[in-house]
């Protein structure tokens, strides 16, 4: 099966705003998807249950120390957003993970997760999940994030 | 009297947020002291007197789950209050983390209106009885 693309687009938005202040946006139909400018990043997060898969998000590394800033209160040059950069990028994922869960499944199901991983993604990686079918693109500040979902009815 | 919590995720990022909030949030605070999972959570329960422990569920090592239940089994520990602060958001989950003696639960992400009123009502409600 394959999660609602909306359901997942909408609680990425509300996570990005309520974890990050970020506000993300659709990218215009009109123009070209963005390149991410720089070095990126891909979180990843499995879980099992009624069924299992993973969600994936791919970023600019440059977001991450802007996510982490945000998440803790402080500077985006201070020291301790650029410690906690791809940890804050995983702790995001696995709220946006245990919120679609729920939106998807319902409030009975019981889901495990695993731990997000967060490690960097090359130019293959990327273009791969730019051009799977099932990926989301989105922009946040400008800036591209690309997301898939996988969900496989368990046994 | 000052409150020693004691806060448990294995993301930097949410203890540092959860030990920022608690400072702000005008709670009557002693030590805020850290661990990264359930295993490091019940080695400084048992170092430092703790008032209240507010946990993730899905951690490395040792997670939520299995620290609530060993602090059910040591009698040293049992009384200390514990929030979960997860995630999920499985109503069965919150059931069966109820039946295991936790006090309340916390969907992330929370605000800390939020986290100021659960540690209000759990150190209030252990004051007025006195534990």
């Amino acid at each position: 099966m394959q999660p609602d693309r909306d359901i997942i687009t909408g609680t990425l938005r509300e996570v990005f705003e309520q974890v990050a202040f970020m506000f993300p946006e659709s990218p215009p139909e009109d123009e070209p998807y963005p390149a991410p400018g720089g070095p990126a990043v891909v979180a990843q997060i499995d879980y099992t249950g009624p069924w299992h898969g993973s969600l994936i998000l791919a970023a600019p590394e440059s977001m991450c120390p802007e996510i982490a800033a945000n998440a803790l209160g402080v500077d985006p040059d201070d020291s301790a957003a650029g410690s906690n950069a791809h940890d804050a990028l995983g702790e995001l994922l696995n709220v946006c993970c245990g919120r679609l869960l729920t939106s998807l499944a319902g409030e009975h199901p019981v889901f495990n997760l695993s731990i997000p991983s967060v490690t960097p993604c090359t130019l293959e990686q990327w273009a791969e999940l730019l051009h799977d079918a099932d990926c989301i693109r989105i922009l946040v500040d400008e800036r591209p994030v690309l997301a898939k979902m996988t969900a496989v009815q368990s046994h | 009297m000052a409150h020693n919590i004691l806060v448990v995720d294995d993301s930097a990022t949410v203890r540092a947020v959860i030990a920022k909030v608690l400072g702000l949030a005008g709670i009557d605070l002693g030590v805020v002291y850290q661990a990264a999972n359930g295993k490091e959570a019940l080695t400084a329960a048992r170092e430092h007197h703790i008032d209240l422990i507010l946990t993730d569920i899905n951690m490395p090592e040792m997670g939520g789950m299995e620290l609530v239940a060993k602090l059910q089994e040591d009698p040293s520990l049992a009384q200390i209050p514990v929030v979960v602060v997860s995630t999920e958001g499985s109503s069965t989950r919150v059931d069966t983390l109820r039946e295991l003696g936790v006090r309340a639960y916390l969907r992330k992400p929370f605000t800390p209106e939020q986290v100021k009123q659960t540690v209000d009502e759990i150190m209030g409600a252990n004051n007025a009885t006195g534990s």
